[in-house]
């Protein structure tokens, strides 16, 4: 296993980073601690991790980006964590397409969908009746890409 | 070969009622799952978007409400009865229900989400008896794949902090992804050797150790026992459990508690593991669990005689309460030690 150690670490930038996305509530991250894994991940939750940097940490709380390339990416698993509250930046999907998303399909949008003046170029909060699925990407040609993690495609999910 | 229950016929003598446990060996467990607080508001949406009737009224044993003042056990009950599944609560566990007809309970929206989880009945009782409170240090030392884990991080309200710690890698991501699923803020993994854990992450307030055992309570999911001759007995596992038993302790505060779990029956893994491993500054608790019927521990098991408080292990045979098999001890660290 690769064992690259967690520490804490001041997570401002990185809840500016998710409220200009998405805007939420301001105070979504107000009583979180966030954490650092090697150079690429941050993790936010509420524990205390003193104590802990002997004993091989796997992960704490949620996933929420990963910024080890130019541009940063929310997880899925944060998405459906904190995309609840997510003001901009969502697509809300019917029955058909959420069904789509969650096998790991792209769904495609014709370019006079009102949907699409709701987001920018980049990744949105795909949601079903307002709640979270899971990280989506807009692609500004008419494509939203399912971001689900592989393993965790379900195939004919009965909605 | 005899029926299941034939290769646990050493326990004869602890069971009252032989036939009532051979027939529950045979029946299998019914599925049961619990509602994540932590998720209600997502439930309350999807109801309401399908059009599903919030049951109104009921109101958590705590004063605390959902929407519509209805608990996310009722709002998941509500759904999955609108799907056709039959919901039955269970009355001794607040949250949790029985569920008929739906087979695949791991490949729906809900599970996806996190809105519950699948839990077999008895593993339900190790986390209520630890009975964790919001902003306490707890240990899980053996967690995989997390259940206990996830009942003690939404029973804080995701308030303190909860190590969950497994060896074994493979086990270790199901309980990553239970815990992400799930939404659970508090819980910090880590894949350490449970005997080698570093002393330096306690002192703990509160430890949960369901250590690896033989499985025999496990007799009615139909994998995950090992068969064995009547009245043979593999003693293998007893040394570790001792050994991670020992470093438990070491990471328990003065006046804390430690649940010790298995789902097995054998005194081997059980009340003789606690008699080694315990000295004067433990004390084995009386349990009691209103609506969840358990017999006492033994506290003599051939021909060798045990600590008086072992008689304060509870086990939840599979007949008592149709379910698996579990045995459980509450231990309290002296205030002074």
């Amino acid at each position: 296993m690769n064992q690259v150690s967690f520490g804490e670490i001041d997570g401002r930038p990185y809840a500016e980073w998710w409220n200009e996305r998405f805007s939420p509530p301001s105070d979504i991250f107000a009583d979180k601690r966030f954490y650092q894994r090697g150079r690429a991940n941050i993790w936010v939750g509420t524990a205390d991790i003193t104590g802990l940097s002997e004993a091989r940490m796997d992960a704490v709380g949620v996933h929420l980006l990963r910024i080890g390339r130019r541009i940063w990416k929310p997880t899925s698993a944060a998405i459906v964590a904190f995309g609840d509250l997510s003001r901009v930046n969502i697509i809300e999907l019917d029955r058909d397409e959420a069904v789509l998303f969650l096998a790991g399909g792209d769904i495609g949008l014709p370019s006079d969908d009102p949907r699409c003046g709701k987001m920018t170029r980049g990744f949105v909060t795909a949601r079903y009746y307002g709640v979270a699925l899971g990280c989506a990407e807009w692609h500004e040609r008419g494509v939203v890409r399912s971001l689900i993690p592989r393993s965790q495609r379900v195939s004919d999910i009965d909605l | 070969m005899g029926s299941k229950a034939d290769n646990l016929r050493r326990y004869a003598p602890l069971i009252e009622d032989w036939e009532a446990f051979a027939s529950a060996c045979r029946r299998p467990l019914p599925l049961v799952v619990w509602a994540n607080p932590l998720r209600r508001n997502a439930l309350a949406k999807l109801n309401a978007a399908d059009g599903i009737p919030s049951p109104a009224g009921a109101n958590r044993p705590d004063g605390a409400t959902g929407p519509h003042g209805t608990t996310e056990a009722e709002l998941l009950a509500a759904r999955l009865s609108a799907r056709g599944y039959e919901c039955a609560p269970l009355g001794w566990y607040p949250g949790a229900m029985k569920i008929h007809g739906l087979l695949k309970p791991g490949r729906t929206l809900e599970y996806l989400l996190g809105l519950y989880h699948v839990q077999e009945e008895a593993s339900l009782i190790p986390s209520l008896l630890l009975a964790p409170r919001p902003g306490e240090r707890i240990l899980d030392l053996c967690a995989a794949p997390g259940g206990k884990t996830a009942q003690m991080s939404v029973a804080t309200g995701c308030r303190g902090t909860i190590v969950s710690n497994d060896v074994r890698f493979d086990r270790l991501r199901a309980l990553r992804s239970n815990c992400e699923r799930l939404g659970l803020l508090n819980v910090a993994m880590t894949a350490q050797d449970g005997t080698a854990f570093p002393l330096d992450a306690g002192p703990f307030d509160a430890i949960l150790l369901d250590v690896p055992c033989s499985c025999e309570g496990n007799v009615r999911q139909g994998t995950g026992v090992r068969y064995r001759e009547p009245g043979e007995f593999l003693a293998g596992r007893s040394g570790l459990q001792a050994t991670l038993l020992g470093r438990a302790w070491k990471m328990l505060a003065p006046g804390g508690r430690l649940v010790y779990a298995t789902c097995t029956f054998a005194p081997e893994e059980n009340e003789m593991v606690l008699d080694y491993s315990l000295r004067d500054d433990a004390r084995i608790e009386p349990v009691a669990i209103d609506g969840l019927a358990a017999s006492p521990g033994v506290t003599e098991w051939r021909g060798r005689s045990l600590r008086d408080d072992c008689a304060n292990v509870a086990r939840y045979w599979p007949h008592l309460n149709d379910t698996g098999g579990f045995t459980v001890a509450l231990v309290r660290k002296e205030p002074g030690a």
